[in-house]
C-alpha cells in the first residue's frame, strides 16, 4: 500500500509537469490508481486542475515581479521561458516572493536566447527590486557617531550597508526601459516598445521612504561601495575599488568626502564599526 | 465539556486585508470588527509590508491566517517558518493563528497550493501530532481550516468531517470553518453540504470564512472573486445557529471591488449572523426543510455536465501579495 508521503511525492512531480496531464499516459495511470474521479471529471482531469493552478499561480507571481522581462520577450516567449524555469527551478520557499531568485541566472544560461544580455540586466534589476522591497528597516547612521570616529581608526573601520541597498552594473538602460514597458502594459498599447542600444552604468538600487530609487554612481564610488558591502575594512576597500575602477588610490581618496556625504544623506550606510 | 469557540473571543465580522483597500481603510477607518492578514505576506523583516502591517494594527484588531504550512505534507513543518510565524504573532497579538488541512509540497518543492489530504487514520495521527507541537511552538491557540478541493483519493476511508473532527479533538485545536469551501467541496465530490455542517464539532469553530466562487459546470473553482451565493448564506446561518456567535470573515481575493462593495458584503454577514443568533436564542431555525433541500440541490452538479477544464480560471486566495515594486520613477504614490 502506498503511504501518504509516497503518494504526495509522486503527485507533486506530476503537478510540475508543463503539459496537460490528460495527454500524459503515466499521469493517467497514476490518477486512475489513486484518485477517485466522478461522473463529470476523470481522475486525471481532477489532477489536471491542480497542475493548471500550479502554473497559473506561479506565472502570475513572476509576471508581477518581472514585468520588464515579460515586456521585452512578449507573451509567447515569456510563457516558454517561465514554464521552462518552473520545470527546471522548482519553488522551494514558502514565500512566493522568492520564486524569482534563480531567474537571472536561468536567463543567463539559456543559449540562443535573443537579447540575452538585456534580459539578464532587466531580470537582475527586477530581482533587486524584490530584495529591497521587504528588506529590514534600519535607522540612518547617526552623524554624531560618524563625527566621533578618530581619524586614525578609519582605515580599519567597517561600514554596515543598509539592507535595502543593492548594487548593479548594467549594460543597458533598463531602468528607463522598464518604466516604458510597464507604462505600455498599463495603457494596453499594441505597438512594441523600442529596445535600446547598450548604455553601461553603475546603479545603486535603494529603498528610501518606502520607494525604490535608482541612483547612478561614478565607477570608483560604485566599486568602493561594492567592497564595503562585501565587508572589507575601509582601507582595503579603497585599494580594491581603485584597482577595479582603474584609478589611482589618491584620485579615489579625493572623492571620498563627497561620496560619504551623499551616502550618509541617502542612508546607504547605517553603522560604522571600528576595527580592533 | 468543551467551551464554545474553545473559550476564544468573538470578534464580530471582518474582512481580509488586501492591498487595493489599504489607502482607504487606513485613512477613513470604516467600522470593521477586525481584519485578517495572510501571515506569509508579513513574515519578512521590514519595508512596505511591515509599514502597512503597522498601519493595520493601529486601525483594527488583526487575525493571522496562513497558506503555506502544509501540515499534512511528507516533510515536517519548517522550524524557520514556525519561528517567523511566532514572531509575527507576537507582534500582531492575533488571538489565534490558523492555516489549512492540506499539504503544500514534497521533495523540497513548495507548490503554493492547498492540496487535499487523503482522509486516513495515518494522516489523522500525523496532522494531530504536528498540530499539537505547532500550537506549543507558536504560543497562541492554533486552528485549521477545511480547504476546498477538486479531487478525492481512493485511499480515503473517513468522511472529511470525520477527519477534521478527529484531528481537532486529538490535538485539542480550533477549527476555522470555511462555509464556502463546504459548498465547493460538496459540489465537486457529490457530498451533502447540510450533513457536512451538521457533523463538524461546532464548539471548536473559532472563526468562519465566507467567499464567492466560480461554477464551471463540471466543478467549482474557489476563486474568491465575487459575492457569497445564497445557498452559502443559508449554510452560514445554519452554522451560526449551532455555534453561537463566531468571528466571521469575508474573503475577496480576485476581481477585488471597491471598499463599499466589500463593506456591504460584511454588513450582509452581520445581518445574516444576527438573524441566526436571534433564531438560536428563540430555539428555532431560520432554515426549514424546503430551504435545506434547496441548498442540497444547489450543491448538486447537473447530470450530464461535460464542460471540463478550468480554462485559465485561477483559484482564489488567499494568495495576494503586495510585492509589485513601486519605484521613485513611477508616478505611483508611496502607499
Amino acid at each position: 500500500m502506498t503511504s501518504a508521503a509516497e503518494l504526495q511525492q509522486r503527485m507533486a512531480a506530476f503537478l510540475r509537469r508543463p503539459r496537460d496531464l490528460a495527454k500524459d499516459e503515466e499521469a493517467r495511470r497514476f490518477a486512475e490508481t489513486h484518485l477517485g474521479g466522478n461522473a463529470r471529471l476523470s481522475p486525471v482531469e481532477q489532477l489536471e486542475i491542480y497542475r493548471e493552478q500550479f502554473f497559473l499561480r506561479h506565472t502570475d507571481s513572476l509576471v508581477e515581479d518581472f514585468p520588464g522581462v515579460g515586456g521585452i520577450l512578449g507573451q509567447a516567449a515569456w510563457d516558454e521561458l517561465v514554464w521552462a524555469y518552473l520545470a527546471t527551478v522548482p519553488p522551494t520557499s514558502y514565500d512566493l516572493a522568492e520564486l524569482g531568485v534563480g531567474l537571472p541566472d536561468f536567463i543567463a544560461s539559456r543559449e540562443g536566447l535573443e537579447r540575452r544580455e538585456l534580459l539578464v540586466d532587466m531580470a537582475t534589476l527586477e530581482w533587486n527590486h524584490v530584495l529591497v522591497f521587504s528588506a529590514p528597516d534600519r535607522a540612518r547612521l547617526d552623524p554624531a557617531k560618524l563625527a566621533s570616529v578618530p581619524e586614525r581608526a578609519w582605515e580599519r573601520a567597517r561600514l554596515e550597508p543598509d539592507p535595502g541597498l543593492r548594487l548593479q552594473r548594467v549594460r543597458y538602460p533598463v531602468v528607463a526601459l522598464r518604466r516604458e514597458l510597464v507604462a505600455a502594459r498599463d495603457d494596453e498599447r499594441s505597438e512594441p516598445v523600442p529596445l535600446p542600444e547598450p548604455l553601461p552604468a553603475c546603479l545603486a538600487v535603494h529603498r528610501r521612504e518606502r520607494l525604490i530609487h535608482h541612483d547612478v554612481l561614478e565607477a570608483p564610488a560604485f566599486e568602493l561601495l561594492r567592497a564595503i558591502t562585501a565587508g572589507e575594512p575601509l582601507g582595503r576597500a579603497c585599494e580594491t575599488a581603485a584597482a577595479r575602477a582603474g584609478v589611482a588610490l589618491e584620485e579615489l581618496g579625493r572623492g571620498l568626502e563627497g561620496w560619504f556625504g551623499d551616502w550618509a544623506a541617502r542612508g546607504y550606510v547605517v553603522d560604522v564599526m571600528l576595527g580592533d | 465539556m468543551t467551551a464554545a469557540r474553545l473559550g476564544l473571543p468573538d470578534l464580530g465580522v471582518g474582512v481580509g486585508l488586501r492591498v487595493p483597500h489599504y489607502r482607504r481603510l487606513f485613512a477613513e477607518r470604516p467600522p470593521l470588527d477586525f481584519v485578517e492578514i495572510i501571515s506569509e505576506n508579513f513574515m519578512g523583516a521590514g519595508g512596505r509590508p511591515r509599514y502597512h502591517l503597522e498601519r493595520a494594527l493601529e486601525t483594527y484588531p488583526v487575525v493571522q491566517h496562513g497558506v503555506s504550512l502544509g501540515i499534512g505534507g511528507p516533510d515536517e513543518p519548517s522550524a524557520t517558518y514556525l519561528a517567523r510565524l511566532r514572531e509575527l504573532a507576537a507582534l500582531t497579538k492575533s488571538p489565534w493563528v490558523s492555516d489549512h488541512f492540506c499539504w503544500c509540497g514534497a521533495g523540497g518543492a513548495h507548490l503554493h497550493d492547498l492540496l487535499p489530504l487523503p482522509f486516513t487514520p495515518e494522516l489523522v495521527r500525523t496532522v494531530a501530532d504536528r498540530a499539537r507541537r505547532i500550537e506549543d511552538a507558536l504560543g497562541v491557540p492554533f486552528a485549521l481550516e477545511n480547504a476546498s478541493s477538486y479531487l478525492t483519493y481512493k485511499g480515503s476511508v473517513l468522511a472529511e468531517w470525520e477527519f477534521i473532527a478527529e484531528i481537532a479533538e486529538r490535538a485539542n485545536i480550533g477549527l476555522l470553518f470555511d462555509v464556502n469551501n463546504v459548498f465547493v467541496t460538496a459540489y465537486n465530490h457529490d457530498l451533502d453540504p447540510v450533513e457536512f455542517v451538521r457533523r463538524v464539532p461546532h464548539e471548536r469553530i473559532v472563526q468562519i470564512h465566507l467567499a464567492g466562487h466560480k461554477n464551471l459546470g463540471t466543478h467549482i473553482i474557489d476563486t474568491h472573486d465575487g459575492h457569497v451565493i445564497e445557498p452559502v448564506w443559508d449554510l452560514y446561518r445554519m452554522t451560526i445557529e449551532r455555534t453561537g456567535p463566531v468571528s466571521t470573515l469575508i474573503e475577496w481575493d480576485d476581481q477585488i471591488p471597491e471598499v463599499e462593495v466589500l463593506l456591504a458584503e460584511a454588513e450582509r454577514a452581520k445581518a445574516e449572523r444576527d438573524r441566526a443568533l436571534t433564531a438560536r436564542a428563540a430555539g428555532i431555525s431560520t432554515l426549514d426543510a424546503e430551504t435545506l433541500q434547496a441548498v442540497r440541490d444547489a450543491a448538486r452538479a447537473p447530470a450530464g455536465t461535460t464542460t471540463a477544464r478550468s480554462h485559465g480560471t485561477r483559484q482564489g486566495g488567499p494568495r495576494e501579495s503586495e510585492r509589485g515594486a513601486r519605484t521613485a520613477d513611477s508616478t505611483e504614490a508611496a502607499e
